[in-house]
């Protein structure tokens, strides 16, 4: 039955449209790889930005006069943070580490003079459903005392995420341009086929045929060689997509986990072949609809 | 129209870019189980009449009743179904190369909704009653001219048509073969179907005892066992 259909208007034999399936596979494989990008940086910037949107640094500075009163300040900080509703974690960030931080400038032995105080940093993360108001928040840590300061993260990454969603916007663009070029090949591959077969086109007119019978041919083949394309595109796309994640992985893309990557990409490398086709198969149908009603007016029927 | 009438031409006039009418004025009717023969010099208009007839080209004047439905009226979306219930045969066969000769027969019954493996029973039947039976997986370009016409014909009446529309069948066959494949036709109109056959085969035409419409200057005629008058 299907080949039946084939060798009516064998559209893949038209001198321009013969390796139709290559064509497929190139296509879909970069829209695999593509799609796969555009969900990592979704995913990887979301993440992101939500988790630095949360989260601030208080800083206590050193104090001169008595390392006590630094950490009674630290206590009372630490107090009035607990008290908040919005504060869902607090973390002391070990001296040790800042020392480490501060070894650039200071060197080594500076860094072991038992002398060198560093300030306490205190990592606070905030509840992600209530509204923060951090001006509110250094209000009252400055009544404990003046000298204490507040580091937003929020204000460096929000411009990291809008790099971020540039860079996605970028992918997605390019994407679109691949389905464009792929929605072009169907409809030059389609009206190839319709010059090319045009005599029997209209011999099948002439014995009755309704236009959608006439789409069926096409539609029929431009599946066929998406489904063949979508093969060899997914068994390209698979391996190279794996490997891009890992590459990610390894570059400290935090907050994914392995089993929604690997469940999402899967869901993206079947879902491009499917969504390929379907686009594939819809544009076909349009073009000799589009063509025939053409004819049609041509011929003034 | 009559009940009989299968179809009905009002003043059908034709004309092409240039001035002249192929035809004017012409007014008939052909009732349905009958067999003509449709005649004249080239360039009468007999191919013309013909493409009027399955709306392939449309009138310059007039109205064409075919079936009982004025086909100037009849909608893009109506035109399949109405050409799915006549059978066409062209001088130049119109063969789908691509496909084997069981596969354009039954490619005709298919396009009507007919399944692929019945369609196939059905074509290698009718393909065995022409002769045919033994090059099933053919390609037309394989066959003589005379096979070739005879899957067209095949073609043609597989669906059952009611109506018949032949133009010039036998007009690359030597006289044997024509008068082999007239008697297709002869099975075929005393199975009920309405034959129209376009032919300049004068011999063809003397040799069957079928009424012959005659297109003379632009006008038709109809010769009765040798009386000749102006068809209405």
């Amino acid at each position: 039955m299907y080949s039946f259909f084939r060798r009516t208007i064998p559209v893949g034999s038209v001198q321009n449209s013969r390796s139709l399936s290559l064509i497929f596979s190139v296509l879909i494989f970069l829209l695999s790889f593509v799609a796969t990008c555009v969900f990592l940086f979704s995913q990887g910037f979301h993440k992101w930005e939500r988790g630095n949107s949360y989260k601030v640094t208080v800083e206590i500075p050193v104090d001169l006069q008595s390392i006590n009163n630094q950490e009674q300040i630290t206590n009372k900080v630490m107090q009035e943070l607990n008290s908040m509703p919005e504060v869902l974690k607090i973390q002391r960030v070990d001296p040790e580490k800042l020392k480490a931080m501060l070894t650039l400038w200071a060197g080594d032995k500076g860094i072991s003079n038992t002398d060198l105080h560093v300030p306490v940093l205190l990592d606070v993360e905030f509840n992600s459903s209530n509204q923060i108001d951090i001006e509110n928040i250094k209000q009252k840590l400055r009544q404990i005392s003046m000298d204490i300061n507040i580091e937003n993260h929020n204000t460096w990454a929000q411009k990291l995420v809008v790099f971020g969603k540039s860079l996605k916007l970028v992918t997605m663009v390019i994407g679109s341009f691949i389905l464009l070029c792929t929605i072009i090949i169907v409809i030059l591959v389609t009206k190839s086929a319709l010059q090319a077969y045009y005599s029997t086109l209209d011999i099948l007119r002439l014995l009755g045929a309704k236009n959608a019978y006439i789409a069926r041919i096409f539609q029929n083949q431009i599946l066929k060689s998406s489904f063949y394309g979508g093969i060899c595109g997914v068994c390209l796309s698979i391996p190279t997509v794996y490997a891009f994640v890992i590459v990610l992985k390894y570059l400290g893309l935090e907050g994914l986990t392995w089993s929604t990557m690997l469940w999402h990409i899967t869901i993206v490398v079947i879902g491009v072949p499917i969504i390929v086709a379907f686009i594939g198969v819809l544009v076909s149908r349009i073009t000799v609809h589009v063509h025939l009603r053409l004819l049609d007016k041509k011929t003034s029927i | 129209m009559t009940p009989k009438e299968i179809i009905r031409l009002e003043h059908l006039g034709l004309r092409y870019s240039d001035d002249r009418f192929i035809f004017f004025d012409i007014t008939c009717s052909i009732n349905a189980g009958e067999f003509y023969f449709l005649t004249g010099k080239s360039g009468a208009g007999k191919t013309s009449l013909l493409k009027i007839l399955y709306k392939d080209i449309q009138p310059t004047l007039g109205f064409v009743h075919v079936f009982g439905y004025s086909i100037g009226e009849l909608s893009r979306s109506d035109l399949p179904v109405f050409r799915q219930h006549i059978g066409l045969i062209f001088q130049d066969c119109r063969l789908i190369p691509t496909l084997s000769i069981v596969d354009n027969v039954a490619l005709s019954i298919h396009i009507g909704g007919s399944q692929y493996r019945r369609s196939c029973s059905y074509a290698k039947e009718l393909l065995d009653w022409v002769g045919l039976g033994d090059c099933l997986n053919s390609l037309p370009d394989a066959l003589s001219d005379g096979q070739k016409q005879r899957v067209a014909i095949a073609r043609a009446v597989v669906k059952r048509p009611a109506l018949l529309l032949a133009d010039e069948p036998t007009g690359n066959l030597d006289n044997e073969n024509a008068f082999r494949l007239m008697a297709l036709f002869q099975e075929l109109h005393k199975m009920g179907t309405t034959v129209v056959l376009a032919t300049h085969n004068n011999e063809l035409v003397k040799g069957f005892q079928y009424p012959q419409l005659i297109l003379k200057d632009g006008s038709l005629f109809v010769n009765d066992n040798g009386f000749i008058k102006k068809k209405a």
